[in-house]
């Protein structure tokens, strides 16, 4: 009886390593090439004088270091442009309609290169996220995490 | 659907973890049976050491004697007290990982203390199946040549290297250690490596960690296949109660 049971101990041990080889092989070098952060800065705008979300009449928004315009003729209180992951500061230009005063934001950061692994290479973290020059009446970073489920990293008081 | 590959890594790595619980109580069942069938006559407590096992990783050594920019070599040594191994396991890992964007190079060193329990504590041959805990520590420097190109902003190349990062970590373990012939012993340890810290820099991100294995996974699984060599510091065979 005893010897009866060890067998089948034995036996269900050996279908429970199988199946765990099997399902440990089919995990094997599977690449996901996806990143997990994003590099894109996400602006929120505040009406210094109220406090409450301020509208922009857009014009363009120009980003140095790339040829298009970003919102074009477009009314935005929170936008997202993306950040320069090649050099360690990125400065934004912010077109009004007619009647409205432009203003300027030069963001500084840190680049960290994050290994994926040898087929996907590496993805550029943006860490230290930080206010260079502004002219507007306050730039605050609120958050230095760069991922879908941030709403905002930088507040603009105007 | 990375999600749901994350998700089963992780029941793998739980599955084998309790598949080693299994086995361990098996095993410590198979020695109760033993023991009843010969008596169960209570052995009292020796802190006496019985011996000294040296041994070394064959994984290690198969992968630095078959692969090109890879060194990995683990020497592990054990002292046996009673049904207790007190363990000292020193390591060094050199390796070169290319991509068609990267070339990153680490290597660095790694000691594990720790304390095994040895379910078979009655085997005349002093056969052991054991499960301990460890403790970690490492060393390691890491470089990275990288190529990248963003889709807005155009492409880069750099270097960066960031030196002496250290790191430590925490291991359940279980194995066992066979008799071979002599004193020659032959084992595996199946490892579960988690709670690792390591030093942080903005410089780079450390992507595998000697001893650990990838910095990013907060539990990773091990084994080790090792051949030792055994000094006894007594002749006596393990005592095992006289039958009625």
């Amino acid at each position: 009886m005893q010897e009866f049971i060890i067998n089948q101990v034995k036996k269900k041990q050996l279908i429970i390593f199988f199946a765990i080889l099997f399902i440990g092989v089919a995990c094997i070098d599977e690449s996901d090439c996806s990143y997990e952060t994003t590099r894109e800065v996400k602006f929120s705008f505040v009406d210094s004088g109220t406090l409450q979300t301020d509208t922009l009449q857009i014009d363009s928004i120009v980003i140095v270091g790339f040829d298009s315009a970003y919102y074009l003729n477009s009314t935005r209180s929170k936008i997202s442009l993306p950040i320069n992951p090649i050099v360690n500061e990125t400065s934004y230009f912010f077109n009004l309609v007619v009647g409205e005063i432009d203003f300027s934001i030069v963001l500084g950061y840190e680049i960290m290169p994050r290994v994926l692994s040898e087929e996907c290479g590496i993805e550029p973290e943006i860490k230290q996220l930080y206010v260079i020059s502004h002219d507007v009446d306050s730039v605050v970073v609120v958050n230095n995490t760069f991922n879908e489920e941030v709403e905002t990293n930088v507040k603009v008081y105007r | 659907m990375k999600k749901w590959r994350r998700m089963l890594k992780y029941i793998d790595k739980l599955s084998l973890f309790f598949l080693f619980l299994s086995i361990a109580n098996y095993a410590i069942a198979q020695d109760d049976i033993d023991l009843e069938e010969i008596d169960s006559t209570k052995i009292e407590f020796e802190f006496i050491p019985k011996s000294f096992r040296v041994g070394m990783d064959m994984v290690g050594l198969v992968k630095t004697l078959s692969q090109n920019e890879y060194t990995e070599l683990e020497i592990t040594s054990d002292i046996a007290v009673d049904k207790y191994f007190l363990n000292f396991e020193y390591g060094i890992l050199e390796r070169n990982r290319v991509g068609d964007s990267i070339n990153y190079f680490v290597n660095g060193t790694f000691l594990r203390v720790g304390l095994d329990f040895n379910f078979l504590k009655n085997d005349p041959d002093g056969n052991a199946f054991f499960f301990g805990v460890k403790y970690a520590l490492g060393k390691s420097n890491h470089s990275l040549d990288f190529n990248y190109t963003d889709p807005i902003f155009g492409s880069i190349s750099e270097s960066r290297e960031v030196n002496a990062i250290n790191a430590r970590w925490f291991e359940i373990n279980t194995g066992i250690k066979v008799k071979l012939f002599w004193e020659i012993w032959l084992g595996f340890t199946g490892r579960l490596k988690f709670a690792l810290k390591h030093d942080n820099t903005i410089v780079l991100d450390p992507y595998e960690i000697p001893g650990y294995g990838f910095s990013e996974q907060k539990v990773m699984w091990g084994f080790d296949y090792y051949v030792f060599y055994r000094i006894p510091f007594s002749k006596r065979k393990t005592q095992l109660p006289t039958e009625k």
